[in-house]
């Protein structure tokens, strides 16, 4: 790969090359807990493609696409630049989405499925008037949820607030809004749970619950709302 | 379901609804569940069949109802906010009805090239059958999420084209003048449980059962 130099403040039109100065790629992080950990509510078998196969494939092509932007952007093509807006956007999607799920699980005897306690069970109170209320919510949200994409619980920064929301493909949460922060998120792709639900969504819904990570959730809401 | 009775503008008397409405059921499939394996399983077509298509129409005839019930009322916000549920479940209707006449068993023509006039269309829009075929299972494998892809006819321009929609948005979305020819599902449900992640497989082995000679049919009556 050629030489990047990054000259002062002058650019160089035609030998300068501007290009990213390296470019961090990525690679599939580790799951905490064994793909079988997580059933009768998700299968292993679930757990191991998404895993291996779809996670995997996004931080490939969003690698890939990373690598294409770089040498767009060393050439000062902007054609190139914007098509690849696309490919990076749903993969690097894919890729942050991803890891935020397999923190957001957790097997039942490490805390899978055990209700917020703290700061975040009393602000989901106050914002839902129970957990029952705002996971029945989330589920219709989920299950309404036309085509692929996620559900998620979010803390509003700005306003204070949290917030049920929905996005489509991997598209990641900040599209909906800059002040949105991930605190669950449910993959409601239908590679998510087909193998073992099948059709029926709803079930994959309400069984997820049992295996939810309220820990993580509230160590990301704690980190935001000091 | 009360009498309609279109009349002249009295605001508060006349209801002004639909004349009827004309709900739908799941069409048959022309051939049994198992007949176009080894290429899609009998699984896979019941479930696709029976629960999704099924559900398509089941929840477009709810809408359709609540529309005519908001089309009598005047209450144009929920006309408006009726019509997402509309477009998906009344275009999950459509493509499906499509894609299963798409589809053939082998005994029954299943995987024949295309003959006479849609076979030489072919040839002269893309070059060759193998070049259509690559370049649909292309478009197909690329589609981010869930969607169709077409292989069209563009009666305007009097061209075949290959286009995608998300979702169940229906191909006339894409252009008004555009003809299905040949539609394939690449939702997860049209192939996960027999080829799990490996999309581009079952977009390989699907032309082993796609029916031309419906799809010739439908080309000749729109090109005569």
């Amino acid at each position: 790969m050629a030489f990047r130099i990054l000259a002062g403040a002058k650019i160089l039109a035609r030998s300068g090359v501007l290009g990213l100065r390296r470019i961090q790629t990525f690679s599939l992080p580790d799951l905490p807990y064994d793909y079988g950990a997580l059933e009768p509510a998700i299968s292993g078998e679930i757990m191991q493609i998404h895993h291996q196969k779809h996670h995997q494939t996004y931080i490939t092509n969003y690698n890939k696409a990373l690598e294409q932007l770089d040498s767009a952007i060393s050439y000062g093509d902007a054609s190139a630049t914007v098509k690849l807006q696309s490919a990076l956007k749903f993969n690097g999607g894919g890729h942050i989405n991803h890891s935020i799920f397999w923190k957001n699980l957790a097997p039942v005897r490490e805390g899978g499925g055990e209700p917020p306690k703290g700061s975040l069970g009393s602000f989901v109170d106050s914002n839902f008037g129970s957990l029952e209320a705002l996971v029945q919510k989330i589920n219709a949200e989920g299950a309404a949820l036309q085509g692929s994409g996620w559900v998620w619980l979010a803390l509003d920064k700005e306003l204070k607030r949290l917030v049920v929301e929905t996005t489509a493909n991997q598209d990641p949460l900040v599209t909906k809004g800059p002040s949105l922060v991930p605190l669950l998120g449910i993959d409601v792709w239908e590679h998510a749970y087909y193998l073992q639900y099948k059709n029926v969504k709803p079930d994959y819904l309400k069984n997820i619950w049992k295996v939810i990570n309220w820990k993580y959730a509230s160590e990301v809401y704690d980190k935001e709302s000091p």
